[in-house]
């Protein structure tokens, strides 16, 4: 056992630190009050390489591994979850999905494009299909000049900047989750209509869309993994948001925790800190135990997949434990600040709002549960379904 | 980072698993309704070197550092939390404050017996009027010539009426009470002037004897004080830390047995015409079960190794402790829950791993008392001292 | 008195689950263990007492089996680990065990366990026999030695022998003939932190020619047993539904 990180470890959480701490916590009001994603810092990020994190310096990465990168995604959360979430978002579902399943071709054209700045989007969801994507509405046709779409995607992330998306629609219906393939699709594509913003409680600085697909082509060199193998790609790329999310959950515990310990130092109560008031202490002592203990679960769900043994399983325990821990976290500092906490003068009411979306993006409390039963009853040798 | 464990942490592993199937768990039952320990097993647990993981091989100690002890703690407490009590007193608390602090003289005296199983230690602190707050202790000691003379009771002291050798905390100077002028001393109990009460009539771990400790002018020699004149509360506080470590991984133990013990329920159990771990409610108990079980893995280890490494632990030892009895006080009420009426039968386990999870959340510092140790490390660090 | 011991590692049956229907066997958590009856050998060797040799084929398995050997109190172990072995039968696994007996410079006994749970082919012991030209017993219980001589009780469908045995001899050790000890903790972080715990040999180090190593068998598949078909339990007259079932059969 080693529980060090490495030099290098080190050496970028410091990194992700300073950026966080200089660059984006400056605008993470701005970036929720305004509701949009905070493009200028993005655009400094992807000159240092944030945006292509884990790709391979040959395609303009970083090459980071799994526990890195994650390092840096707690290191955004900890300053501004919209952020952090819009990266993850970009990087683990629409870069990594090229990186694993694209062609030579593939990468080279769109990885560098997407460790440069133009971020990337992902759509899945539809309307009819939340956690159970295994029947697609939209239909991709192959017919002359490629393939023609015809469909809505619902709660797109990164929908209005995103310069790329990564589209799944059905190409053989009948074959449910068999007969899906994955897309990479140009924001610029005519057929291709980025409409209503979707708002939120909230996590307000990540763009949520409503996307359109009204006709075509797209070449068929476009189309992403093999034809009808897209579900697969889907759900790999879902298991390393969730992965992410876990990251992002610990940084916003982290930081809700920050908040309240820094308050409580602050605020008088009854002649002394309220620091000083043993209920409060519990509170604090409860929020660091649950943080340290979704820390290594975390980073031990990363180990896993660095090393490149199964991590689906330690990833699901890790988002579900994160989602919980966020969301308690951020409601008992907001309780230690009273009436402040209600009041959006203070980050702990975005931190509270953004900790709530935890539970619910990348796979909601209820089916990330069943994918943990699932997997323990396996081994038990029960098959359940959802 | 390197989340492996060692091959001989693997293999120390293997071994226990096998003890604990073959050997403790037929016994288990048995230990819970005769409240006695069983003697033929803590012989076997000698010879397998149990009674002193991780103490020197200098010592006779086994040589495994802390994360085989807590390796030996998630194991035996999974099968039979009274026994793993019964060695958590021994080595945790009771041997480790002499471990920790003792003389060479003093470890050379007692340690080999203590490893060996031959001595049964305890941990005397708890007094009628001192709990959670230890600077409470009256147990005076008295000096005179190369002796002193110790007058006091202790409570609730696991392996009471089995040890061999207690390590107590007492007063040498009134003045300046528990912190600068209280002792430990190693007090044999053949010793005239030391005697037994009554074992305690507990809810839980019946199997692990607790008592009263009289000390009626018992002499004891100078050379067996424990660390430095005065300074025993620091030693025994000291213990106290590093014994959480190894308490949360057998509360480690206890909620993942109890996950196992539901696992293999539900795959029999048919209510509605199937299987009831085709029931999402249940599911969702066994999911959040495994991830607290999970998080509460790594959290152990992680600690383990932070001790093994020379490093700080004291907040992350009281986080084992206070999630640990938690984790493990919620899987077992949830494994309970979903076996229904059978789970509250005394013909089956779990009521027994119930009501002996429970104590997990009091003794060893009450999970008040943890949390303000782990409010005041973290306070500490952002620059502000706190009062209890 | 020298004794030879060998070894295998399996995969632990508490890792599997065994799928009739797909006619698979799925690895849930790959780990290994001991052959039972391995055990039973080893500690049959143990009260016998001596100079007590390990020997195992294999990769880190099979090393991690003589590591719990050497904990369980044995003076020396050898992993043969060569690429030439691993696909050799009994029949080359006998000679390459009989090359180890050489390289030992002959031993006194070679004990084996009398049954292999994975495959149960039990034909190491009987052709390591053949080959060094030495008596051999299987399902042996009771093993004791004196004046050149080992005794030992054999069972065979539920009839009882004894036995005894002009040494040098090969003796196959029958499950549950005894109570294998556990290795004590102390052994086992010594003997897992001591690199020369376990010394490895190829098949050029016991000068084994390729001939020898050839396999004379060639698997060509593997297949479930048919399923046994369950008991029936009686209820009511016993008696007189077991005399009409014994009437009809």
């Amino acid at each position: 056992m080693d529980f060090n990180l490495s030099e290098e470890q080190v050496m970028f959480r410091d990194l992700f630190r300073d950026f966080a701490e200089k660059e984006v916590a400056k605008v993470a009001e701005h970036t929720d009050k305004a509701e949009a994603p905070p493009l200028e810092v993005l655009q400094k990020a992807a000159a240092q390489g944030f945006l292509g994190a884990t790709f391979p310096e040959a395609h303009g990465g970083a090459a980071m591994d799994q526990f890195t990168y994650g390092l840096l995604l707690t290191a955004l959360a900890r300053q501004c979850a919209s952020t952090a979430v819009t990266v993850a978002l970009h990087t683990s579902l629409v870069g990594m999905t090229i990186l694993e399943a694209g062609t030579e071709a593939q990468r080279a054209e769109y990885l560098p494009r997407l460790a440069g700045g133009e971020l990337g989007a992902f759509a899945l969801t539809e309307p009819e299909a939340g956690s159970d994507t295994r029947q697609l509405q939209t239909r991709a046709v192959l017919a002359q000049g490629g393939f023609h779409f015809d469909g809505v995607k619902t709660w797109v992330g990164n929908g209005g900047p995103a310069g790329l998306f990564l589209v799944f629609a059905a190409t053989d219906p009948a074959r449910r989750q068999d007969g899906i393939s994955a897309f990479l699709v140009d924001a610029a594509a005519p057929w291709l209509v980025v409409g209503h913003r979707e708002p939120t409680l909230g996590l307000r600085g990540l763009d949520v869309r409503t996307l359109y697909l009204e006709g075509g082509p797209l070449p068929e060199a476009a189309r992403l993994g093999p034809l009808n193998g897209g579900w697969a790609l889907a759900e790999q790329a879902q298991a390393r948001f969730k992965l992410a999310l876990a990251a992002i959950s610990l940084g916003v515990a982290e930081s809700a925790l920050d908040l309240g310990v820094r308050f409580a130092i602050e605020r008088k109560q009854f002649g002394t800190a309220i620091a000083q008031k043993g209920a409060l202490q519990a509170y604090f002592a409860d929020a660091t135990t649950e943080i340290e203990a979704l820390r290594h679960l975390t980073y031990y769900a990363a180990w896993l997949a660095d090393q490149g043994q199964p991590f689906a399983a330690a990833a699901n325990r890790a988002k579900l434990l994160g989602a919980r821990i966020a969301k308690e976290t951020a409601n008992r500092m907001l309780q230690v600040h009273g009436g402040y906490g209600f009041s959006d003068e203070y980050a702990i009411s975005r931190v509270y709002r953004d900790s709530r979306a935890l539970r619910i993006l990348g796979g909601t409390d209820e089916f990330v549960r069943f994918l943990i039963a699932q997997d323990v009853l396996q081994d038990a040798g029960v098959a359940i379904q959802p | 980072m390197d989340f492996t464990f060692s091959p001989h942490h693997i293999a120390l592993r293997r071994m226990l698993r096998e003890f604990c199937e073959e050997e403790l768990r037929p016994r288990a039952k048995r230990l819970d309704q005769t409240g006695q320990p069983d003697r033929e097993v803590l012989r076997q647990m000698g010879e397998l070197g149990l009674f002193g993981v991780p103490f020197s091989q200098k010592y006779g100690g086994m040589g495994a550092g802390e994360t085989g002890y807590c390796i030996l703690m998630e194991e035996l407490n999974r099968v039979c939390p009274s026994t793993a009590t019964i060695i958590g007193a021994h080595i945790g608390i009771g041997a480790m404050s002499l471990y920790l602090d003792g003389s060479e003289a003093l470890k050379q005296k007692y340690l080999p017996a203590i490893c060996a199983g031959r001595h049964i230690a305890a941990f005397g602190l708890t007094e009628p009027n001192a709990g959670s707050d230890a600077a409470g202790i009256q147990l005076r000691a008295v000096p005179e010539g190369d002796s002193y003379y110790l007058d006091g009771q202790k409570m609730w002291i696991t392996n009471g009426p089995i040890a061999d050798v207690v390590m107590v905390l007492a007063v040498t100077d009134p003045a300046l009470g528990a912190r600068g002028g209280a002792t430990v001393f190693a007090v044999e109990t053949k010793w005239d002037g030391f005697s037994v009460g009554k074992p305690e009539k507990k809810m839980g771990l019946h199997g692990s004897p607790t008592s009263l400790l009289n000390f009626d002018g018992v002499r004891v020699p100078k050379e067996n004080v424990v660390g430095q004149l005065g300074l025993g509360f620091v030693t025994f506080m000291k213990t106290l830390d590093i014994g959480r470590v190894s308490l949360g991984a057998a509360t480690l133990g206890g909620a993942q047995a109890a996950l196992e013990t539901a696992l293999r329920w539900v795959k029999v159990r048919s209510q509605f015409g199937r299987a009831i771990a085709q029931l999402q409610s249940i599911q969702f108990m066994l999911a959040d079960m495994a991830t607290d079980v999970e998080a509460l893995r790594s959290l152990v280890y992680r600690t383990a190794w932070l001790v093994d490494n020379g490093q700080p632990f004291i907040k992350e030892a009281g986080m084992c402790k206070l999630l640990g009895s938690e984790i493990a006080s919620r899987c077992i009420d949830r494994a309970l829950q979903i076996h229904g009426a059978l789970g509250l039968s005394r013909d089956f386990h779990l009521e027994r791993g119930w009501r002996d999870a429970r104590i997990a959340e009091i003794f060893e510092g009450t999970n008040e008392i943890q949390r303000i140790v782990i409010a005041s490390e973290l306070l500490q660090e952002v620059g502000v001292r706190i009062r209890p | 008195m020298k004794i030879l011991v060998v070894l295998r590692a399996l995969q632990d049956p508490a890792g599997i689950t065994v799928n009739r229907k797909a006619q698979k066997v799925f690895v849930n958590r790959p780990q290994w263990v001991f052959n039972p009856s391995d055990r039973n050998a080893l500690e049959a060797a143990l009260r016998l007492g001596g100079d007590i040799v390990v020997a195992a084929v294999g990769g880190a398995a099979a090393e991690q089996v003589l590591r719990d050997a050497r904990a369980m109190g044995a003076g020396r172990a050898l992993l043969l680990r060569d690429q030439a072995l691993a696909d050799a039968d009994a029949f080359g696994l006998a000679n390459a065990l009989k090359a180890v007996v050489h390289h030992l410079g002959g031993v006194d006994l070679v004990l084996c366990g009398s049954q292999v749970l994975d495959a149960d082919l039990a034909q190491v012991g009987p052709r390591l026999a053949q080959a060094l030209d030495w008596p051999f017993a299987a399902n042996a219980h009771a093993v004791q030695a004196a004046d050149g001589e080992v005794a030992l009780i054999t069972s065979r469908r539920g009839e009882w022998r004894q036995a005894a045995l002009t040494l040098p001899a090969v003796v196959a050790v029958a499950p549950d003939s005894n109570k294998p000890r556990l290795p004590a903790g102390q052994q086992i972080i010594n003997v897992y932190t001591d690199p020369g715990a376990v010394e490895t040999l190829t098949a050029a180090d016991l000068g084994l020619s390729e001939a020898e190593l050839q396999p004379l068998t060639e698997p060509r598949g593997q297949s479930f047993p048919a399923e046994r078909e369950l008991g029936r339990r009686l209820d009511g007259d016993i008696a007189g539904q077991l005399a009409d079932i014994l009437r009809k059969a």
